[in-house]
């Protein structure tokens, strides 16, 4: 028996097997975006910070719009086609179709990349402002910690994998660590032997870390259920503690002679070593000692910590008042352009919007366009210019007054982490709806010679596919975009 | 049931053959109102003061939803669909707006610490 | 012709293309290799088995660490004993090395297994086994339908569950261990407690949510088709009303894994960014942890967000574990009683309401978020409300007994002990809907005895009833039943032994995540610590009580008593009229419905079952048109 109703629907349902199939796939989809959209709601009436407002550019997410609604009319022309047997016109419209995809996916990374290269501090009394750190090279740190004096390096060999190695090989051009550019990293071990510093010596000293301890894991463990035997017996559990206290001291002694000790501490050889590191790898640092995330330990002395930025951007939203935020600290010149900028926003929103101007002091629009100073728009181009591009007006931000720094990431606010998430969500579907119809219109034409109405079911299949990806970023386009 | 699997311009005892010109014709109409939806959105959101900016954002919503109407009952054919399809939808939307509302009103309603207020 | 008729013609071609002989087997059109037959089938009864299996593997697994924490619990600070630590001795001995050095069960390490074992167990056993090994190998035969209407997603389906069962068991080789925040995955918790790792793709963490990405996925597609199938395969005559309870069940736990796993897989990928991405969806402002301080995040989101995304699916998924147990015992009870299934229509009515209401229960496992009193008296009473269509299953399950003949084959046997297990765990639960008591119960071992009734005693027990119910049909072998016995009695004591003292030790105020069983708090606890060591001899002797049914499965494939005809437990559904084992294609005919699906000792019928295939005799008709309808 083979399977019925591929091609033609069952009399009682009126459905063929595929087109039920979709459906509820679509409601499984409804429900996955549902269960979205549903913690946008959530996160944005719990939010703790200003929900940002009318942020994100309109026009590339309008021309976007756009292309999925052109590419919508085309994929349901294209199974019109073929239920009239038009083989020319079907072609021609999943061309297009397609085509759509590929410019939204374009404009969607455009938008990301730009994105991404944006940066945003925000001090520890709620002023933000975004920009762009200077770029690390020889001369400048960027917003690298710049850890010094480095004598020697603490490994820890059951966690660390020492990332930094490879970001030292990977990083062309810039240069995040002092060290000796090219040749190897020598350093003495504890026990007197030296040792180059490498990955693969470091994953050879894990394994034989791993096998000793394990080797005492397993002297101990029978020592233990030897003591769990003569529970009571206090004799007896004296000498079996005193075995065990050989064991272990046999063991150190064993395992400090071949450098295994968990903790290893390595000496530089020569002259001590300057770090250039990305915050988002340490896990803690201080005056005399940087632990990475690895649990790897430099010892030697923090250069500064600061962050070179130049910014384009002053938001005072979260700040309660603007006249003493931390930032005039560092750009006291654009004070009072800032407070002028703002009343006068304040003036023209109550003009503009007379109705509600009742609700000015807690209306998102009001405050974005008034506590949001935007150099480029706000100042004389020539200043802004300035401000933006010439290094020497850069200003140094100390990590002791930052509540939190990012680029435009996920990790920036709960904002732009859903925002990601639907729009990468979206886009992936765009990407396996492309993927599919490109599929049909690859495989189309035997499948058209042998069933057409096949290919018919095929193409409004993938077609009620399209139009959900299509009205899930009409929902999306003004919840993030406009509103 | 008639079969038509080795019959190329097979047809389908519920789904006619169409008039090629005439459903073009609909759907480039459908997609004109639909471009003409987005922008009326961008301006809704822009321009239009209506007293207070959640009544902006639900106007936004509400021709977003009447332009996902336009697509789901034209492009997705949910105008004429089988019981079946409406049902499985009918349910889906009831769970997701259960999910939405129950959400919302858990937020909404934490204990009052009237006992323990400072 | 019938359009299945005109496919079979159209393609014959394609058979002989392929030069075969159609003499030496009539019902095997294909011979594929043993790739395609064993591993990559695309078959849904070889589909069905691979699920199976791999649940019951998974099931042995989930209960292995079980066995590692109950040691922990009775015997804190000892080393593990020699029966239990080859237990660890699996994992290799890297994974001893790391987190059992010196042989005792750390902290760490049962909360690793703490987290894993209800992951496994619920995720990877019971589901799998529960719904997808039985939806597949008896649904479509049940409708008589010739394969799933997708056969080769549901080969997709398999293999995604796999990769994510490959991706859950190797989280426990990593550097940071498997997951270590419970099976609920609660952050914040689950998004510090391995943050401080530089490989944030690599940890426990991160893999246990790649896993359950991969396995939503899976129970999405296995849904879609299950539905499918069900809506567009079922045979002529056999209309809704005539389907059996055991296909019911199945297509509304098929929604339910439809509907709900969506919000799951967000709440998953929103913690994978918490994790990948150093997000905050559910990390509040000015989050400090010991280790770090204030956490270097934006902060803003919620922690509450992620239970309700989970509980959205977690509560229909209760359901989903539940209904395959009432489903099989469906089948199995009017089968050895001789009498319809009591009560039908209203088991089917009941079932759907179970499962529109378990969509809108999911808060009352949050009651201690500090709801307040609307929102808790809104689940509150929809928690009870969802009782009364579950009463109604058990109940109209228990009337189906009274006055009939009962025969007790091992199958029955262990349906009929599901019927009180059940009733324990679903009546123990009632309490626990009212938020005032849940306040005092929550998260102690009253909740772990409560839901262990329902999934161990309970469903693992249809489970069981099941595999010995179908395995003459899979293998056309009977299972032994001396065997059987001897797994059935032992079972059903050690159960008891295992769950019944928790409730005594939940109410006394045993919190369950207790690695020690309590010895922090021995000044206020020490009265009940004795049932610590009784609730692990129950576990140890549940585990040996298993070893007759692995040697009973294993044995009878090869030794088990050859079944005489396709229908030996003379029942009526359809799929005991298909050839045993069923060829590719499942029927050699298509299979007609004349019936309803229980019409056992039919008045004026020659025998006292009439199958759904078999026409409705004149006298049967004559006789029955006497009798006043009863269902």
């Amino acid at each position: 028996m083979e399977i019925p109703y591929t091609v033609n629907a069952r009399p009682d349902t009126g459905l063929y097997n595929a087109k039920v199939g979709i459906w509820l796939f679509l409601a499984s989809e409804v429900m996955l975006f549902g269960g979205l959209f549903s913690s946008y709601v959530f996160l944005r009436i719990g939010a703790d910070f200003p929900w940002p407002f009318h942020e994100l550019k309109v026009k590339p997410g309008f021309i976007n719009t756009l292309v999925l609604i052109a590419s919508s009319v085309s994929v349901v022309a294209a199974w019109a086609a073929v239920k009239a047997r038009r083989y020319g016109w079907f072609q021609f419209n999943m061309i297009f179709t397609l085509c759509c995809a590929l410019g939204f996916m374009g404009i969607k990374g455009y938008e990301y990349f730009h994105k991404f290269q944006h940066y945003s501090f925000e001090f520890t009394d709620g002023s933000v402002i975004n920009g762009h750190p200077i770029h690390a090279d020889e001369k400048n740190h960027g917003d690298r910690i710049v850890f010094g004096e480095v004598k020697s390096i603490v490994i820890d060999l059951r966690n660390s994998n020492l990332e930094f190695l490879e970001q030292r090989r990977e990083k062309k051009g810039e240069l995040p660590y002092a060290m000796p550019a090219s040749g190897d990293l020598k350093f003495k071990s504890p026990s007197g032997k030296e040792v180059v510093l490498s990955k693969g010596w470091l994953k050879a000293q894990k394994r034989k870390w791993l096998d000793a301890a394990g080797e005492l894991s397993r002297t101990v463990t029978a020592y233990e259920i030897e003591k769990a035997a003569n529970k009571g017996n206090d004799e007896a559990l004296a000498a079996i503690n005193a075995k065990l206290d050989e064991a272990n001291k046999v063991a150190i002694e064993k395992a400090k002679a071949e450098d295994l000790t968990q903790s290893l501490k390595l000496d530089v050889v020569g002259e001590p070593l300057l770090f250039l590191v990305k915050e988002s790898n340490v896990a803690k640092y201080g005056q005399a000692e940087l632990s990475f995330k690895d649990s790897t330990v430099l010892q030697g002395k923090l250069e500064t910590d600061a962050i070179e930025f130049n910014a384009d951007l002053i938001d005072l939203r979260k700040n309660k008042d603007a006249e003493k935020a931390l930032v005039w600290k560092y750009y006291p010149d654009l004070k009072d352009d800032f407070l002028r900028h703002r009343d006068e926003k304040s003036e023209e929103f109550k003009k503009k919007y007379p109705k509600r101007a009742g609700t000015a002091d807690a209306d998102p629009d009001n405050l974005r366009e008034s506590l949001r100073f935007e150099f480029e728009v706000a100042l004389p181009e020539e200043h802004a210019h300035k401000l933006l591009h010439d290094h020497s007006m850069a200003v140094s931000l100390p990590r002791s007054e930052k509540r939190f720094y990012s680029n435009f990431t996920p990790a920036l606010s709960p904002y732009y982490a859903i925002y990601f998430l639907m729009t990468g969500l979206h886009g992936l579907h765009v990407i396996g709806g492309a993927i599919v119809l490109g599929w049909f219109l690859i495989t189309g034409k035997k499948m058209y010679r042998e069933n057409p109405e096949h290919l018919a079911n095929r193409v409004e299949v993938g077609g009620l596919f399209w139009h959900f990806v299509d009205l899930v970023w009409i929902f999306l386009f003004p919840l993030y975009y406009l509103m | 049931m008639d079969s038509s699997h080795d019959n190329p311009t097979g047809h389908d005892s519920h789904d006619h053959p169409i008039d090629f010109a005439k459903a073009i014709r609909t759907y480039l109409m459908v997609g004109g109102a639909l471009v003409f939806g987005t922008i009326i959105t961008v301006f809704v959101a822009y321009k239009v003061d209506l007293g207070d900016i959640h009544l902006n954002i639900a106007l936004g919503l509400l021709i977003a939803t009447v332009k996902v109407s336009l697509v789901a009952l034209i492009f997705m054919h949910l105008n004429h669909e089988r019981g079946l399809i409406y049902k499985t939808l009918l349910f889906t939307m009831i769970f997701f707006a259960a999910m939405m509302f129950l959400f919302c009103l858990a937020y909404l309603d934490p204990i009052k610490d009237s006992f323990f207020k400072p | 012709m019938s359009p299945a008729m005109a496919a079979t013609a159209e393609h014959s071609h394609t058979h002989d293309a392929h030069g075969h002989d159609h003499g030496h087997d009539h019902h095997d059109h294909h011979d594929p290799g043993f790739l395609k037959k064993y591993v990559f089938s695309t078959d849904h009864k070889m589909i069905g088995v691979q699920y199976g299996v791999s649940g019951l593997v998974f099931l042995a697994f989930g209960f292995m660490l079980m066995l590692v924490m109950r040691w922990s619990i009775a015997h804190p600070g000892e080393p593990l004993p020699a029966g239990l630590s080859w237990i660890l001795q699996l994992f290799g001995d890297d994974f001893v090395t790391r987190w059992a050095p010196d042989g005792k069960v750390s902290g760490s390490l049962y909360n690793m297994f703490g987290a894993m074992h209800g992951t496994i167990m619920v995720f990877f056993g019971v589901v799998p086994l529960g719904f997808a090994a039985f939806v597949n190998f008896v649904m479509p035969l049940q409708i008589g339908a010739p394969d799933m209407a997708f056969p080769r997603l549901n080969m997709w389906s398999y293999w995604l569950f796999f990769i994510s069962g490959v991706f859950m068991m190797a989280s426990f080789l990593l550097p940071t261990g498997a997951a270590q925040a419970g099976w609920t995955n609660y952050s914040p918790l689950a998004a510090v407690i391995q943050r401080n790792t530089d490989a944030r793709f690599w940890t426990g963490q991160t893999q246990w949510l790649f896993a359950m990405v991969f396995n939503i996925s899976a129970s999405l597609l296995g849904s879609v088709n299950v539905l499918t199938t069900v809506i567009n395969l079922r045979a002529k005559g056999l209309t809704w009303m005539r389907l059996p309870f055991f296909t019911w069940a199945m297509f509304v736990i098929a929604f339910l894994l439809l509907l709900a796993f969506p919000p799951l897989e967000v709440a998953a990928l929103m913690q994978l960014s918490d994790q990948v991405f150093q997000s905050s969806f559910f990390l509040p402002t000015g989050l400090w942890t010991s280790e770090a301080g204030i956490l270097n995040v934006s902060g803003g989101g919620h922690p509450v967000l992620f239970q309700h995304l989970f509980w959205f699916l977690a509560h229909p998924e209760v359901y989903v574990l539940l209904l395959p147990g009432i489903a099989i015992v469906a089948e199995i009870i009017p089968c050895n009683t001789r009498k319809p299934l009591w009560g039908y229509k209203s088991m089917v009515y009941a079932v759907l309401t179970l499962a529109f209401l378990s969509f809108i229960v999911w808060a009352h496992h949050m009651y201690l978020t500090g709801m307040g009193t609307v929102v808790a008296t809104f689940f509150q009473f929809t928690t009870v409300m969802i009782s009364v269509p579950s009463v109604i299953l058990l109940t109209c399950l228990m009337i189906s007994l009274w006055g009939g003949s009962i025969r007790f084959p091992v199958p029955m046997l262990f349906a009929t002990a599901f019927l009180p297990m059940f009733g324990i765990g679903g009546l123990t639960g009632l309490p626990l809907a009212f938020s005032f008591i849940d306040l005092y119960l929550h998260d102690t071992y009253y909740v772990i005895a409560h839901f262990h009734y329902i999934v161990a005693p309970g469903v693992i027990f249809a489970l069981f009833a099941g595999i010995y119910h179908w395995y003459p049909k899979v293998t056309g072998r009977m299972m032994g039943t001396v065997l059987g016995h001897l797994h059935f009695w032992p079972s059903l004591i050690m159960m008891n032994v295992l769950f019944a003292p928790m409730f005594i030790q939940g109410m006394a105020g045993f919190h369950r995540r207790w690695y020690d069983g309590g010895k922090v708090f021995e000044i206020t606890a020490h009265k009940y610590f004795y049932l610590n060591e009784i609730i692990s001899w129950g576990a140890w002797g549940l585990g040996l009580a298993q070893i007759p049914f692995i040697i009973n499965f294993f044995l009878s494939i090869k030794a088990g008593k050859k079944v005489t005809s396709d229908n030996p437990w003379n029942a009526t559904t359809l799929e005991w009229s298909a050839p045993t084992p069923p060829p590719h294609g499942n029927f050699l005919t298509e299979p007609v419905v004349y019936r309803g699906p229980y019409e056992y000792s039919v008045p004026g019928a020659l025998k006292d079952y009439s199958p759904q295939w078999e026409p409705v005799t004149e006298l049967e008709a004559a006789e029955t048109a006497k009798v006043p309808a009863s269902h």
